[in-house]
């Protein structure tokens, strides 16, 4: 699936860009990262597109991104711990 | 000493009238009609949900759908879900899934699903205890086998086929034929490459690889009569639209029709005047209300070719089974997922509307001859549910302990011997905002459907069909106060064996 990069702002912590298949009539995914200030974050992962049809299905793809980014980092913790 | 083989043939989207040995009398299906008078027919055979994915889910794990989790579709079974082909391989039974699987979502646009990435990996199996696995859908496009099949072998076919989807991914309105009607549309491939016989041409050669005492358990499961009615344009003249009965179930004056609808949960009427629409099963775009007598005719004349083709391809079949020495030993079962309205209260297509279009299902078991087993009608209420358990049973397994059915009974006192009183099916819908939600229990002779709170209910809802003075389902009797308390009685049967909800509830991934 092509994309392009629109952002990748690492002072804002912001990653934004956009698939270019046809198969979208109009698509942005951007990713911000909070910093909690305890050694924490959130992670937010919004998507806009277009038909909705794909909003459903990329939707889910994002949600289980994001379960497995928590996975990873929970992960990397895990394995820091002594 | 080998153990009896097993050819499952499933169909999609068939309704019980469509066999001859049901009472078709459009569609010829001599070759199921032959297995049914030789073995046992089911009259009364329910899915426990009315659309693909969960349905075919509850094949596979002998499950419910709120235990098996695949609550609608869009929904995946996950890989290492329970499976009856597991256990079967696991017994050393050789294993094989062709045809349409639909475990997991088609609309799978970044491959993220096992059952899409099989082909474009050049993969055959091992895939949910099949050890061979060459899939197939409605049409010529996706990331399937056949579609990678046609398209590497016969490109120009590609584009034949109606687009299911239109452009903007919804289910396609467009209408075709000689009367509009939507979803039906000539497609000039040849016959011999449509799905149809490319399911049992693939059939045929994994049979034929296999060695003389091999243990097979077969799953061949055609996409077909699965809208789009588009069979090969070769095959049309078969039979003329204008030769065909109006359906029982068509309610050719609108006014009546009209108020039927009126006496079932608004959601009935207000997708046949379209103003909602509920799933996304049914074309978006399409107004119910708008279908024509002779639509109706042409969808059904389409369906019973299609029908045919099945029939006379799981013929070819047999007859390739009967060339490896094998017919005495195999048992052959017969049936769909779920049904299809086909003209039913002026409706096509499928929902979430527990009538006889969507639950009756044809089902048919011809034991293996050697079993022994005579010809049999069984009137009980049986499920989809029981299809697991029985291939276990056929093969010498125990069942094991996650399966929620039992094998099925051989005749009206088998089932009254094991306690076959009832069969429940559900429908759980969330989409785009609009959620649906219906329970109901078939027994003694009436359906029972309550609704849950949703987006057109507020959980008071519910239909109520005796089905031997109203086999139409045309008279809802829910409100009636001389049935209170059978009502009451069926509502507690339900809730006393209704599973809970798979918890957490899945995710739904895509919308088919």
């Amino acid at each position: 699936m092509p994309e392009e990069i629109l952002v990748n702002d690492r002072v804002q912590r912001r990653f934004q860009y956009r698939i270019t298949a046809s198969i979208f009539n109009y698509h942005r995914g951007t990713i911000d990262v909070l910093d909690l200030g305890d050694d924490t974050c959130v992670v937010v992962y919004s998507t806009d597109a277009d038909p909705r049809t794909m909003a459903l299905t990329i939707g889910s793809a994002t949600a289980g991104a994001l379960d497995e980014l928590k996975r990873l980092m929970d992960t990397v913790v895990a394995g820091a711990t002594p | 000493m080998t153990r009896r083989k097993i050819l499952f043939v499933t169909t999609d989207q068939q309704r019980y009238d469509t066999l001859g040995c049901n009472g078709g009398n459009v569609a010829r299906t001599p070759v199921v009609d032959g297995l049914a008078a030789q073995g046992v027919r089911y009259e009364r055979a329910h899915p426990q949900s009315v659309v693909c994915m969960p349905s075919r889910s509850t094949i596979i794990t002998g499950q419910h759908p709120s235990t098996h989790g695949v609550w609608m579709n869009g929904v995946a079974l996950p890989t290492d879900a329970p499976s009856v082909a597991t256990v079967l391989h696991d017994h050393g039974y050789r294993t094989a899934l062709i045809g349409k699987p639909h475990f997991e979502p088609f609309l799978d646009p970044f491959a993220r699903f096992a059952e899409n990435r099989f082909a474009r990996e050049g993969l055959t199996g091992l895939h949910r205890g099949f050890e061979h696995f060459e899939s197939a859908t409605h049409g010529a496009l996706g990331p399937l086998h056949y579609a990678r099949w046609l398209a590497a072998n016969h490109p120009e076919a590609v584009a034949m086929f109606y687009p299911v989807l239109d452009m903007t991914l919804e289910v396609n309105a467009a209408g075709g034929g000689e009367t509009g009607a939507p979803q039906v549309h000539d497609n000039a491939i040849p016959r011999e490459w449509y799905h149809t016989d490319w399911v049992a041409d693939r059939t045929i050669s994994w049979l034929d690889s296999l060695g003389a005492d091999d243990d097979w358990f077969c799953w061949m499961s055609f996409p077909d009569p699965h809208h789009p009615w588009d069979p090969p344009a070769s095959e049309i003249g078969r039979v003329d639209w204008r030769d065909v009965p109006l359906p029982a179930g068509y309610i050719d004056d609108p006014a009546r029709r009209e108020a039927i609808l009126d006496a079932k949960p608004r959601h009935w009427r207000a997708w046949y005047d379209g103003r909602l629409v509920s799933n996304y099963e049914a074309p978006m775009a399409w107004i119910p209300a708008t279908l024509t007598s002779n639509q109706v005719r042409e969808v059904n004349a389409r369906n019973a070719v299609e029908c045919e083709l099945i029939d006379e391809a799981i013929g070819r079949v047999l007859a390739a089974i009967a060339l490896r020495g094998w017919s005495d030993d195999v048992d052959v079962i017969f049936t769909t997922d779920h049904g299809e309205l086909q003209g039913d209260f002026g409706l096509l297509f499928k929902g979430p509307y527990h009538v006889d279009g969507l639950m009756r299902l044809p089902l048919v078991w011809r034991p293996a001859p050697s079993s022994g087993g005579g010809p049999a009608t069984v009137t009980r209420p049986v499920g989809l549910v029981d299809l697991a358990p029985t291939f276990c049973k056929i093969a010498g397994v125990t069942a094991p302990d996650w399966m929620e059915g039992r094998s099925l009974p051989t005749d009206d006192a088998d089932a009254d011997r094991r306690g076959f009183e009832r069969v429940l099916t559900e429908w759980d819908s969330e989409l785009f905002g609009v959620g649906v939600h219906l329970r109901t229990i078939t027994r003694d002779g009436w359906v029972c459907t309550t609704y849950q709170p949703g987006y057109s209910h507020d959980g008071t809802e519910g239909e109520l069909y005796n089905l031997a003075d109203d086999p139409l389902q045309l008279h809802n009797r829910w409100s009636d106060p001389s049935l209170t308390t059978l009502r009451g009685n069926l509502l507690a049967d339900l809730w006393d064996h209704q599973p809970q909800m798979h918890a957490p509830l899945r995710r739904v991934e895509a919308p088919v």
